[in-house]
């Protein structure tokens, strides 16, 4: 009897499935709350390997010792790795910047880094309700992400303004401020001049108009509202990808972060006298006074 | 002799234990206690020794409960659940757009299969018994998100299959983004449940200097910061027929 579950147990141990936690850099905030609630979620055992001090050989030979069956690969110095040495694995994925211009085959699977843009703009509509117009900067890198804005904004009755930047462009100061607020996105060439970020800023601000951003750091140059990533979420996602992809369910494969961190900055919006709805600050996550 | 009265009752204010507020519910994701705490701790001082305390963790915040003087903020499930254990009566509770009580739903898009994931902001424990009524036994991947709104969004722009929420977060959506909630429908609906509730287990069940701590938020400006974290408009006293109700479903 104790030698048939000795062999029952090691058959199992021998199909039991390995899932492989990849982590780029456990010293980096984000991925390492991504993990934490991964662990928290997941319900089956795994491995768990932090690359950032680690040599090209050394990452090369863990993965072959180990061989995962999943690897949930955080950052793109992982993804990276994995899809390199083990890319007959399935690889899903996190944190990693602009994901479409990476080689993905098709047993990768993950999150991408922003919110989906019809998200954002639903909850710019539930909060500053009375918005018609944004404006919005945007170069040839991020023309995607501006058309999606276009596109999605016409089912909240939002227009969107938009002004088409290239390297040294001045601002068109006229048509950014002609809108009730101004939505910023992660654009290179934007980003590349803080100077002109700040005047931006500040001009914007002396006009009375809301800014919204992406980062909680826009809101000590003047930002009014910040729609970021709730990183926990994403790491319970991708859990559930998994979890999901071990029991058969379906998923979809390339998912948008469906968890949203919110920032309102409400001294501010009193400050330059701006409309808000009160009765939906429930989607708030942080006021600020 | 009025020495040592005096310096015993010197002592006995030393070493008082200050009134604890404790605080659970899924009602609301708060993120960040540390600025409910604070908001509390400044509102209550006027008030007396009192100090406020939330807990992000269900049995943590039960084993804190004590047999008498415990002040606590829960959700109406929960109050159900717990109330007979540990003596404790409903005083106040939690109003928003003029309403006491709020339901919950199950919503997915128009016939949509019964495989997936079910995106939702309350906790596992509760939104599997909402599945239960709702599919039986189903198979559905449950996904915790930190608000009712991620939940939804989730479902509509198709990254998760199905949501559990109140029924007037599904509202405010349709109200903000119509054309993404046309294709959603209400797979299930669960009784009225009250909304958060304030609940003492001490003397101060009908005190009405007490209950006025709770009752007079929307009146001060911290307390009105306090209303705003909690998602609410207002606290307000329980009557008759809403304690009737709560006691029968002990």
């Amino acid at each position: 009897m104790k030698l048939i579950a000795t062999l029952l147990l090691l058959t199992m141990s021998l199909y039991a499935e390995t899932i492989l936690v990849m982590n780029s850099n456990a010293k980096i905030d984000r991925y390492k709350s991504m993990e934490k609630a991964f662990s928290q979620d997941i319900k089956s055992d795994f491995k768990r390997i932090d690359i950032g001090n680690m040599a090209k050989d050394e990452i090369r030979e863990y993965l072959y010792d180990i061989y995962p069956d999943r690897v949930y690969a955080i950052g793109n110095k992982a993804f990276q790795y994995a899809s390199k040495y083990i890319p007959e694995k399935k690889i899903f994925f996190s944190s990693i910047v602009n994901y479409k211009r990476l080689k993905m085959g098709k047993k990768c699977f993950g999150v991408s880094n922003e919110l989906h843009t019809g998200m954002k703009l639903t909850l710019i509509k539930s909060l500053l309700s009375h918005t018609k117009t944004i404006s919005m900067i945007y170069s040839r890198y991020t023309k995607n992400v501006y058309e999606s804005f276009k596109e999605e904004a016409k089912h909240v009755g939002i227009k969107v303004i938009g002004q088409k930047i290239d390297k040294d462009d001045t601002f068109d100061m006229q048509k950014l401020q002609s809108a009730d607020a101004f939505v910023m996105i992660a654009d290179p060439i934007l980003l590349k001049d803080e100077k002109k970020v700040k005047e931006l800023y500040s001009t914007l601000k002396k006009r009375k108009k809301a800014i919204v951003a992406y980062h909680p750091l826009y809101i000590k140059y003047g930002a009014v509202l910040i729609l970021s990533v709730d990183t926990p979420t994403v790491g319970r996602q991708v859990a559930s990808m998994i979890k999901s992809d071990m029991s058969g369910n379906t998923f979809v494969n390339i998912q948008t972060p469906i968890g949203s961190k919110v920032i309102f900055n409400e001294g501010l919006a009193k400050r330059i006298k701006l409309y808000y709805n009160k009765s939906a600050l429930g989607i708030v996550n942080k006021v600020i006074k | 002799m009025k020495i040592i009265s005096i310096f015993f009752l010197f002592c006995v204010m030393l070493f008082a234990e200050p009134h604890k507020v404790y605080y659970y519910t899924t009602d609301k994701n708060i993120d960040n206690f540390k600025i409910l705490k604070v908001n509390f701790d400044r509102y209550l001082t006027k008030y007396g020794d009192y100090e406020f305390q939330a807990f992000s963790d269900k049995e943590m915040f039960e084993t804190f409960l004590k047999d008498n003087d415990t002040i606590v903020m829960l959700s109406s499930l929960h109050y159900k659940q717990i109330s007979k254990k540990h003596n404790l009566n409903a005083v106040c509770v939690a109003q928003n757009k003029k309403s006491i009580t709020d339901t919950n739903v199950i919503i997915g898009k128009k016939s949509a299969p019964l495989q997936g994931t079910l995106t939702t902001a309350f906790s596992k424990k509760y939104t599997k018994k909402l599945l239960r009524k709702t599919f039986g036994i189903s198979h559905l991947t449950l996904l915790k998100v930190p608000k009712e709104i991620d939940a939804l969004m989730s479902v509509g722009y198709g990254m998760s299959q199905f949501a559990s929420v109140s029924k007037s977060s599904f509202k405010l959506l349709q109200k903000t983004n119509r054309p993404l909630t046309k294709d959603m429908r209400i797979y299930s609906e669960s009784d009225p449940n009250y909304r958060m509730l304030v609940a003492v287990n001490n003397k101060n069940a009908k005190d009405k200097d007490f209950i006025r701590i709770f009752t007079n938020m929307n009146k001060s400006k911290n307390g009105k910061s306090i209303l705003k974290i909690l998602g609410i408009d207002n606290l307000v006293k329980l009557n008759n027929t809403h304690l009737r109700e709560l006691r029968s479903v002990r």
